[in-house]
């Protein structure tokens, strides 16, 4: 696995250019915008760039010949996984610094402690996105699975908008407000479970996925 | 080893090999006890398969030219090796001269003679 | 070394279905037209495509089921895939160093600088020859027991050649058990290295001999009509009509030579066979 690590990290530095283009993106949005926006746009950078490693690999029929390496599928799919989790909470963290400097420079006070859990709760979506995407990416490629993702997005648009009409807005208020009483900790062990299940899912869909792959 | 092949020689490759391998150990261009080169050092420098530089060691070998110690080369047999394995053929060209003769004064034509040897040596294998 | 037994693998409109048995110790070549099954053979004895039915066996273990220990036993260079092209040397230099415990540091510089490989260019501009050169060095640098070559001097010229040949013969010196097996389309460059060939034509192994038994052993006669009418067929494998007669390949030349002394024989090479055995010889 650290050779992998060792050529995506590689792979990842080569466009230097365009890394730091972000980055000072991110801290002038992070300045300028205010509001959360920075805590949610640097760790979806942050998981797509980690993620395009993936279509690297793909290219030129590279997948037939990492598998000589001496590696096998599962590992493969787990440094992906690791490698992703690591560039998320990396740009996460970043975005959380940026956040509270900027914050402190428009207005001088704030207390963290209040922030803490809307400022966590940007990671499960992450970790949830990664989950889709990543066996998405390895079963239909880059280019495929962008339409793939679009769809997904849009069936979950049309959804929720379909379980609006039918249950109602108000009966959806009713819900929320008996969410909001239930306990806090309920409702952030719970989130955690469902999203290391969805991990655990993808997982194993994605080693399925890699195995099964014609070489 | 200064070895010349012509690859565009109706001779095999190995026989070549064997002849003048043979020819240097005739003319003490290749001493006694000396050690050949590895099958594959040979045969890189040759730029020919080592399965051809095999070949030619063991027919050097049967011939009692040089002897294989196994796992650690092959070498240059004792003259008086190679010579006793002469000695052997000339013995056997004697022994068929005699038969011949005598076969000669039975009457035998040279057809009915290499018939003889054909079926004796079918019976063999 | 590497072990196939009754192999089969069918794809649409091709079915493979060969046996092979590749020792310790030996160069062997694997020639074939293209798509005759060259790429599907090695893609099964690597493990990247599972068979239908039989066995492939590398070190006496199943293909597919190689362990990570085993692979890195295993040196490979594929025809038209390596490394990602964004990366360059030392980018492979250090990813090499972390995947095999005996990768040679100091003897891929070395060489990289002695092949001219440049250093700071990705591979995406590198010439061909470089990229061919680079996957050679890749599958040699870390003392691999067996070497997979699938085509490696496709796209170089006569020198670059004789540079990777030279290399491989000093890697098999270097260790007495090393084995190779490589695909080509380059006939001098098997004749010179391999100890024995395998044809494969149509998914079909159809002939298996010592590359000097090829080149001593078989040969072409050249015969006009009156010459092939009354012409021994014991040792002729095929026969081809042409304009002059027929030419007829061999595997006993020697008798030709000695029962018609007055008929052309030519020799036959690898390539010489390729054309007689699957049907088209000029």
């Amino acid at each position: 696995m650290a050779g992998l690590f060792e050529k995506d990290i590689r792979l990842l530095l080569r466009r230097k250019q365009m890394l730091v283009l972000f980055l000072a993106l991110a801290v002038v949005l992070g300045f300028t915008q205010e509001g959360t926006f920075i805590l949610g746009y640097l760790p979806f950078l942050g998981m797509t760039l980690t993620i395009s490693t993936i279509s690297y690999d793909e290219i030129d029929n590279g997948y037939t010949f990492l598998m000589t390496l001496p590696i096998d599928t599962k590992t493969y799919v787990k440094e992906k996984y690791l490698l992703c989790l690591s560039g998320t909470f990396i740009s996460w963290i970043f975005a959380v610094v940026l956040y509270f400097v900027s914050k402190y420079f428009r207005e001088s006070s704030t207390v963290i402690a209040n922030e803490i859990p809307m400022i966590i709760s940007f990671l499960p979506v992450m970790v949830l996105a990664m989950a889709i995407m990543i066996p998405t990416q390895l079963k239909f490629g880059a280019e495929k699975s962008r339409i793939v993702l679009f769809i997904i997005f849009g069936i979950t648009a049309i959804l929720s908008f379909l379980f609006e009409k039918v249950i109602g807005t108000e009966r959806i208020n009713h819900m929320l407000i008996k969410l909001e009483n239930i306990n806090d900790a309920v409702i952030g062990v719970s989130v955690v479970l469902f999203v290391i299940l969805a991990a655990a899912i993808s997982y194993v869909i994605s080693c399925k996925v890699m195995q099964n792959k014609e070489l | 080893m200064n070895i010349i092949l012509n690859h565009s020689s109706m001779i095999p490759i190995y026989e070549q090999l064997t002849d003048q391998i043979k020819s240097k150990i005739i003319q003490s261009l290749l001493k006694e006890g000396e050690a050949l080169p590895s099958v594959r050092t040979l045969a890189r420098e040759l730029r020919i398969s080592a399965l051809t530089v095999k070949k030619a060691y063991d027919r050097l070998e049967e011939e009692g030219f040089v002897t294989t110690v196994h796992g650690k080369g092959t070498y240059v047999t004792a003259s008086d090796k190679q010579l006793a394995v002469e000695a052997r053929r000339k013995a056997v060209e004697d022994a068929f001269t005699q038969a011949i003769d005598k076969a000669k004064a039975v009457g035998l034509s040279k057809e009915e003679i290499l018939e003889i040897v054909n079926i004796i040596m079918e019976d063999e294998s | 070394m590497i072990s196939l037994r009754n192999v089969v693998k069918t794809y649409n409109d091709f079915q493979l279905n060969i046996s092979m048995e590749i020792p310790n110790g030996r160069i062997t070549g694997l020639v074939g037209k293209n798509g005759a099954g060259k790429s599907t053979t090695i893609k099964l004895i690597l493990g990247l495509v599972r068979p239908d039915s039989g066995e492939a066996r590398v070190f006496g273990t199943e293909s597919c089921k190689l362990t990570v220990k085993e692979k890195e036993q295993i040196g490979v260079c594929l025809a038209e895939t390596g490394f990602s092209n964004q990366l360059n040397i030392s980018d492979i230099e250090c990813i090499l160093a972390k995947m095999y415990p005996e990768f040679e540091k100091t003897y891929f510089q070395r060489k990289c600088e002695e092949l001219k490989l440049p250093k700071d260019k990705i591979i995406k501009d590198f010439s061909t020859g470089m990229k061919a050169k680079l996957r050679v060095l890749v599958a040699m640098t870390h003392k691999g027991k067996l070497l997979i070559m699938d085509e490696p001097t496709a796209g170089l010229d006569i020198e670059a050649r004789n540079e990777i040949l030279d290399m491989l013969r000093n890697y098999l010196e270097e260790d007495e058990e090393r084995t190779i097996l490589i695909s080509s389309h380059i006939s001098s460059d098997l004749e010179n290295l391999c100890d024995d060939i395998y044809l494969i034509h149509d998914g079909k192994i159809i002939l298996h001999e010592d590359t000097d038994v090829i080149l001593d052993q078989y040969g072409i006669l050249k015969v006009n009509e009156a010459q092939y009418a009354t012409l021994d067929q014991t040792y002729i494998l095929k026969s081809q009509k042409e304009h002059y007669g027929y030419a007829c390949f061999t595997n006993e030349k020697k008798y030709y030579q000695e029962k018609y002394p007055d008929i052309v024989i030519e020799k036959g090479g690898i390539d010489e066979l390729i054309l007689m055995m699957t049907g088209g010889y000029r």
